[in-house]
């Protein structure tokens, strides 16, 4: 006969609570994107009565009034940018650091791992006010390279450790088959390190999806505003009058994207994460 | 064996270039705006013309004069601790427990599920606490008037202000970091444990003096690397939640800063609150480092 676990019992009542918190949030979001504002404030738990005709309405209205389908344009340009350089530079960095036994080495690895540690708000007014002398104020460009440049010790760290697993002998095959270093890296290395690009571009791109920060210091211009900058128009104000409904409708706007990733690559992301980090 | 073979003009090439170019790259666009911070937080920079002249000391002193920005840094310390005291402690034993025991199942699906705020944009997940916030319709005091305590002014009162951003925090970061002690936990050796099974050692003996010890690197790392995310974090939660509100009682260094830097237009003295940044978490690292060091195990 199987007796009760007292110790069980109690982790997973613990767990179920946790989870509760976790989902009550997410679940009043959702719920409240479907509810008028007047329902909302009747009774925040309560089923919205005309379901299609109110979330028709909440979610057009959070599109038009986030700017969502302007900024769209400019948000795949800035993050896929982004994105792209930071993955290159990094993956080119990590391979030289774990793979071609160069003196420096362990200099850079270090480096990058120190810079790790510096919050990206030290740098970010000196690079305001370069960007002003050079003229790169309010483009996309400098979104694209501080973005990029800012994430690279972190991809650098997942991607050394991922770099070290491989073995020494496929470089060797390749090398006597006459191939050159270049030709080694692009065919032969960064194929097998898919995985490595996976969890930390998907890292990447929700960092550049969710930040505004950088939007607001380096964009003036309402025309190259990104999604998550047009989402600050929902910031909710004490004093004024808040359409809830539209503002969960614009939240779940926002992390659909994230949501979807989530779902499909949950392994990738938390595996590669710790994958890379707890080996050390 | 580690191949040694000499290298020839075009291996050095690519080396060259593959370590090169992204190093010049980063030091360029991330270390050297670190760097010339220290030299525009001597000038007077600001507004909207290019013309500056140097002041010297002045802007670090009008800080040292500020007492907002005293009361920045003591709540930045305040959530870094705050966060790290709650968050840590917790997630090191659920990730004991959720591994250990094998009668969990569904082990994967708390695994997934706490994971998954991480991954939110804060700019969410403050609006989202706002609701839960508010003191008339929100959750928590709709619950405390249940049980029968009296309602909290979670973000207009400035003494209770910071807890309400130091529990958003823990809420987004609980899973994050249980996740990764998880992980740190599942690769303790099994044979460890074994050994001390047949010593009699109690299942509480082995996590305090198997497992603690082994996966203290991965706990000592992750404080570390929390200090600047810690910075951004509560910079996103205080931005859209508070704004530093209630005079400036949930004010940390990084919206200080931004601020300083988007409503006076004043770069000369915010390049010197970014110094003092700087010098903040690296103080703060090498304290953690010492603090937390214990004797570590190589396996």
């Amino acid at each position: 006969m199987k007796k009760l676990n007292i110790g069980t019992f109690f982790v997973r009542l613990m767990m179920i609570i946790w989870s509760l918190i976790i989902i009550i949030p997410f679940v009043m979001l959702f719920l409240t994107s479907t509810k008028t504002n007047q329902e909302f404030y009747d009774d925040i738990w309560a089923l919205p009565k005309s379901f299609f005709s109110t979330v028709a309405y909440n979610f057009s209205e959070a599109w038009t009034r986030g700017n969502f389908g302007s900024n769209f344009l400019n948000t795949i340009i800035i993050v896929g940018g982004a994105m792209f350089v930071a993955l290159a530079l990094s993956a080119m960095v990590s391979y030289a650091i774990a793979r071609r036994n160069l003196r420096c080495s362990g200099t850079l690895n270090s480096m990058y791992m120190i810079s790790y540690l510096i919050p990206c708000m030290v740098g970010l007014t000196p690079m305001f006010i370069m960007a002003r002398f050079l003229g790169l104020f309010d483009t996309r460009t400098i979104m694209v390279l501080t973005f990029a440049a800012r994430a690279i010790p972190f991809c650098v760290m997942i991607m050394v450790s991922f770099f070290k697993t491989i073995p020494h002998q496929l470089e060797e095959a390749a090398y006597i088959d006459g191939a050159s270093p270049w030709r080694t890296f692009a065919q032969v290395i960064l194929p097998l390190v898919r995985p490595a690009f996976v969890t930390a571009g998907i890292f990447l791109f929700i960092d550049y999806w969710s930040d505004y920060m950088y939007g607001l210091m380096f964009i003036s211009d309402k025309a190259k505003n990104t999604i998550s900058m047009g989402m600050l128009a929902f910031r909710v104000v004490s004093g004024f009058k808040i359409d809830w409904g539209v503002t969960c409708a614009a939240c779940v706007i926002f992390i659909a994207p994230i949501l979807i990733l989530y779902a499909i690559f949950q392994k990738q992301i938390i595996g590669g994460l710790t994958a890379g980090s707890v080996k050390g | 064996m580690k191949h040694n073979r000499l290298k020839t003009k075009s291996d050095k090439i690519f080396d060259l270039t593959m370590a090169g170019v992204p190093t010049a790259f980063f030091i360029i666009l991330f270390l050297l705006p670190c760097i010339a911070g220290l030299f525009f937080s001597l000038t007077n920079f600001g507004g909207y013309s290019l013309k500056f002249d140097f002041v010297g000391l002045y802007n670090y002193k009008k800080l040292f004069n500020d007492a907002a920005f005293w009361k920045s840094i003591v709540n930045f310390i305040l959530l870094y601790v705050g966060t790290v005291v709650v968050c840590f402690p917790l997630a090191m034993i659920s990730a004991i427990a959720l591994v250990k025991n094998k009668r969990i199942r569904e082990r994967n699906f708390y695994r997934i599920l706490f994971f998954f705020p991480s991954t939110v944009p804060m700019l969410i997940i403050a609006i989202m606490w706002m609701t839960m916030y508010n003191p008339s319709f929100g959750v928590l005091n709709t619950m405390l008037q249940a049980i029968g305590l009296e309602p909290v002014q979670w973000l207009a009162d400035s003494k209770v202000v910071m807890i309400s951003v130091i529990i958003i925090v823990v809420w987004r970061q609980f899973g994050f970091y249980l996740v990764y002690f998880m992980a740190a936990v599942s690769n303790v050796p099994k044979d460890i444990y074994e050994a001390a099974m047949i010593d009699g050692a109690s299942e509480v003996r082995q996590a305090f003096s198997i497992t603690i010890p082994l996966i203290w690197d991965v706990v000592r790392t992750s404080m570390l690397f929390y200090l600047q995310s810690a910075l951004m974090l509560g910079f996103n939660v205080i931005y859209i939640v508070t704004r530093g509100g209630p005079d400036h009682a949930s004010e940390i260094i990084s919206s200080y800063m931004f601020e300083k830097m988007t409503t006076e237009l004043d770069y000369g003295l915010a390049s010197a609150v970014g110094v003092i940044m700087l010098v903040v978490t690296m103080v703060m690292a090498v304290l953690i480092s010492k603090l937390m060091k214990r004797e570590t195990y190589e396996l």
